[in-house]
């Protein structure tokens, strides 16, 4: 009989414990999959996270990175990463849908687990749709082209090469594919420049083959490029062509040095995906859904692109000093 | 010699000082808003004040400027803008209330160099109108869309829209919503328009509500355009005897609406949720005006938020705090 009733004092003590974690006594718990710490893209994720967390520790909660040691085995291990947050107690999980094959069992079974799930940077809303996500926070390869060659029409070059040192990733033909729907919209064409594979992230010969291609296509007045490395070829290469004043210069991602090209007016603009509003927007979304129910409606949230050109070039560097950008 | 030393030494940290200012230090979000004692804007009030945590940590400010009253909202909120400008902010939030009023004094920012981000009222469509960064908060037809659809997905295939302010446009574009989105997903709805002589008046509208469901027995949920008028609905579902057969809904929610979602005698509210509004317009125009971030989404919509049974207890949590 006393058992029974130590037993019922304990049952109504862990049933008032377990009602005041679903509110803000506790705070939230919430887990952060992403690339490695001393990466300068995912550093930037990482502070949009931190930033988030202000509120988060203010209510009591916590927001914990779980990054790869390296990017060897990428897939199996963010899978990894995805079930510790599981088994450390996670309220809620963001992790970007880098490799589905490996990671789509992982993000299940955080929805079968009943945990709020996000997904960040890689994957899109088809992912987040798939896998029962509350919601996508990231960039888009299509809307990056898109706007990329609607902001070079709105520019006056309407006859464009997109650059593609990948030929067959489907990221980038989505945006040399936007690059096209965007200038045609216009009353502008494009075309893709496939190089071979034997030229990937050899500068030279990237920038030999856009130098070739555009002294063979005079009436070509802008490039576009698909990362930062080769947009400093391209540069290179409008120069060795002596077309510095035909043709204009964009592409995606940015650096330091391309961040002094559009400055030096060398590079029109430069696409950014904004890593900073992923970790800041998606932690902020847990944080209130798990303390609060209150949800996101827009979906997908797309953080980028942003154009960078010289509107906007001193804040983006003001930016890249204080770590956001 | 030793004085110019001195003296350089200065300049050169005055300089430095300056150009350190230009960036950050001085950082100064203005941000328009209602009334603190308006209910609704207490919990915008306290996503601004979060928010301002996060430009805190940037080295900024947020400047609340407070309509005291709201006999001359247009009038009165173009006077707030054009304070902020004669105080040199950097940034400027502002709903949209009336645009006749507000817009000669949002170009006026634009052309002081002050950027502006529209919250709360105006919409996807007069942000790109104006040139402002985003605009972050809830649209009418989108919130209708979402009811309608969530009604004819949980059973309720004839649905009344109860129109207390009928002409009213933001009204209006709810009730539309509603329909098409029933519309969508195999369900129908009508608007209940009620006379102008019924408005505030609880009693009025719930006999209408009750004498429209007696007369049609096939209707079988009924959505309010306010929390006020989901309480008078919910009087009249009772008084016609229909509790549990005609599903209740509202636009918006009060400490009722959610007392009777806990209970389980109302389905649904639908939320703008106003302390994301109030949060996000100050994190992005901090983002924006320090860093030159901009979102490529926009409109952000905070809203349709729905609330039933499924997140009552946060949203009821989130009631307590001051959150919702």
């Amino acid at each position: 009989m006393k058992s029974i009733k130590l037993l019922a004092a304990f049952a109504t003590v862990s049933a008032l414990v377990l009602g005041a974690g679903s509110a803000m006594a506790e705070g939230a718990k919430i887990f952060v999959i992403g690339g490695k710490a001393d990466d300068s893209f995912w550093s930037i994720v990482k502070r949009g996270a931190d930033d988030a967390g202000k509120l988060v520790a203010e209510q009591g909660g916590s927001v914990t990175w779980l990054g790869p040691q390296n990017y060897d085995n990428l897939g199996p291990d963010a899978a990894n990463l995805i079930r510790t947050a599981i088994s450390q107690g996670a309220t809620a999980i963001v992790g970007p849908n880098w490799v589905p094959e490996a990671m789509d069992e992982a993000f299940k079974a955080v929805v079968d687990a009943g945990i709020p799930l996000i997904i960040y940077n890689a994957g899109g809303l088809a992912a987040a749709d798939r896998l029962g996500a509350m919601n996508y926070v990231g960039s888009d390869d299509y809307q990056t082209g898109l706007s990329a060659g609607e902001y070079f029409a709105a520019h006056g070059q309407t006859k464009l090469v997109c650059v593609n040192t990948l030929p067959g990733a489907a990221n980038l033909e989505a945006q040399c594919k936007g690059l096209n729907d965007g200038v045609t919209a216009k009353g502008g064409t494009s075309e893709v420049l496939p190089l071979p594979s034997t030229s990937f992230g050899d500068a030279t010969a990237v920038t030999q083959a856009v130098a070739a291609f555009l002294q063979q296509h005079e009436d070509v007045t802008g490039v576009y490029t698909i990362g930062n490395m080769d947009a400093v070829s391209a540069n290179a290469a409008i120069m060795q062509a002596g077309a510095t004043d035909r043709v204009k210069l964009g592409g995606m991602n940015m650096d330091q040095t391309i961040l002094d090209n559009i400055k030096a007016g060398t590079q029109m603009f430069a696409m950014d995906q904004e890593g900073y509003y992923q970790g800041f927007l998606a932690v902020t979304i847990l944080n209130n859904y798990v303390n609060f129910g209150l949800s996101m409606p827009t979906r997908a949230i797309l953080t980028g692109p942003g154009i960078v050109d010289a509107s906007t070039v001193e804040a983006t560097l003001a930016g890249v000093a204080a770590g956001v950008r | 010699m030793k004085t110019t030393t001195i003296l350089k030494a200065l300049l050169t940290a005055s300089v430095l000082a300056i150009s350190a200012g230009a960036v950050l230090a001085e950082t100064t979000i203005a941000v328009i808003g209602g009334k603190a004692d308006d209910p609704f804007f207490a919990k915008v009030k306290k996503g601004i004040d979060d928010g301002a945590l996060v430009v805190k940590a940037h080295g900024g400010k947020v400047n609340y400027l407070m309509l005291q009253n709201y006999d001359n909202i247009g009038g009165d909120a173009a006077n707030l803008i054009r304070t902020a400008i004669s105080q040199g902010v950097s940034i400027i939030a502002v709903p949209n209330w009336v645009p006749d009023a507000e817009d000669e004094a949002i170009k006026a920012a634009q052309a002081a160099g002050i950027p502006v981000i529209l919250y709360n009222s105006g919409g996807g469509d007069k942000a790109k109108e104006l040139g402002a960064i985003n605009y972050i908060g809830n649209e009418e037809y989108t919130a209708g869309l979402a009811a309608g659809a969530y009604f004819a997905t949980h059973g309720s295939k004839n649905v009344i829209c109860v129109n207390t302010v009928p002409g009213a446009q933001n009204l209006e574009d709810r009730c539309k919503g509603v329909a098409d989105g029933a519309g969508k997903n195999g369900g129908a709805s009508t608007q209940l328009p009620l006379p102008a002589s019924s408005f505030g008046d609880p009693t009025a509208v719930a006999e209408a509500v009750k004498a429209t469901l007696l007369k049609d027995t096939t209707i079988d949920g009924a959505i309010a355009v306010s929390a006020g008028d989901a309480n008078s609905a919910s009087t009249g579902i009772e008084q016609a005897g229909l509790a549990g057969k005609v599903s209740l809904a509202s636009f918006d929610m009060d400490g009722a609406g959610l007392d009777r979602i806990k209970a389980g005698t109302q389905l649904f509210a639908v939320d703008q949720q106003p302390w994301l509004q109030g949060f996000l317009a100050v994190t992005m125009a901090d983002a924006y005006v320090n860093y030159g971030l901009a979102l490529a989404t926009a409109p952000v919509l905070t809203g349709p938020g729905i609330v039933d049974s499924a997140n009552i207890d946060a949203t009821i949590a989130g009631a307590g705090a001051g959150y919702r």
